[in-house]
């Protein structure tokens, strides 16, 4: 499987450590539900079908976390892009 | 398996030598050594300034892995707004000093002299050499001189570039791990006849 970093160009997923979901958001910790919210956050997760958006962080690379969008049937990789930079655009 | 580096303790670096067929010479390899070396990253959000401010220098950065020489610096894209940057004839605190004369206050600067062993590799062989434990396509038309990369040979950390030539590249690897590394690239090399120095007596 081979993810093409943003910065460095098509790699070997071996020099990737993969995270996980990264369509998740942390809730604030301030609002009246927040104890369910970030238990919902820490514990929860969807196990989808097809395209799933995930974080892999370039450990032997450049050093950047990346959201990748992954076929999780065909693990077909469809795209990636800095995470820092999809946080301004998400 | 090779048998080359049976005597050499596994923490040294493989001494200075010909390991291989006697005769050829394949791939060459030399460690550099007394190279400063600093890192020099931008602060949040300031890369496009830093980039503008060095190129207004004369020092045209690119963000992206690319390698980029002036005035006896190399100085290689290592990461997003990150750079790390090799001088000759110099030493660290000297290195900083001139980074920070170019740069300005408002970058992060740290000096890397002792961090990296650097090792330059040549020879008709090299890229059948690297090809045995780089997971790169390392000829000329994808990874041209000028370009940078930075992965993983034999689960340790490198950072290589291309430099101008006959195929010629550098090599910069954590200090600690030049013996591992070297205890990779020895016996791969050796089948085509391997000249190393700048390793003493190991």
């Amino acid at each position: 499987m081979r993810i093409p970093c943003p910065y460095c160009g098509a790699r070997d997923a071996h020099e990737f450590a993969y995270l996980g979901d990264a369509t998740v958001s942390r809730p604030d910790p301030a609002a009246p539900d927040a104890e369910d919210a970030f238990f919902t956050y820490a514990y929860l997760r969807d196990n989808p079908d097809g395209e799933h958006r995930e974080y892999w962080y370039h450990a032997n690379g450049c050093r950047q976390w990346l959201v990748v969008t992954r076929n999780t049937r065909t693990h077909e990789i469809l795209g990636a892009s800095l995470a820092r930079a999809s946080e301004v655009t998400a | 398996m090779s048998d080359l580096l049976a005597q050499v303790p596994v923490t040294r670096l493989p001494p200075e030598g010909h390991y291989g067929p006697a005769g050829t010479e394949g791939v060459r390899a030399r460690a550099l050594e007394g190279l400063a070396a600093a890192t020099l990253a931008a602060r949040k959000g300031g890369t496009g300034a830093l980039i503008a401010r060095l190129t207004a220098a004369g020092l045209p950065l690119v963000d992206g892995p690319k390698v980029l020489f002036h005035e006896g610096l190399t100085v290689l894209g290592t990461g997003p707004g990150r750079w790390l940057v090799f001088a000759e004839n110099t030493t660290g605190p000297a290195l900083l000093a001139q980074l920070r004369a170019l740069a300005g206050d408002d970058v992060a600067l740290t000096d890397q002299s002792d961090a990296n062993l650097v090792f330059e590799l040549t020879g008709p062989a090299v890229r059948d050499a690297l090809a045995k434990g780089v997971a790169l396509d390392l000829d000329p038309r994808a990874f041209a001189p000028g370009d940078v990369a930075t992965t993983v040979v034999a689960h340790v950390g490198v950072t290589l570039w291309a430099c101008e030539g006959a195929p010629t590249y550098r090599l910069a690897v954590a200090r600690s791990f030049a013996p591992a590394l070297l205890r990779w690239l020895t016996p791969g090399a050796a089948p085509f006849g391997f000249a190393l120095s700048g390793t003493g007596r190991g």
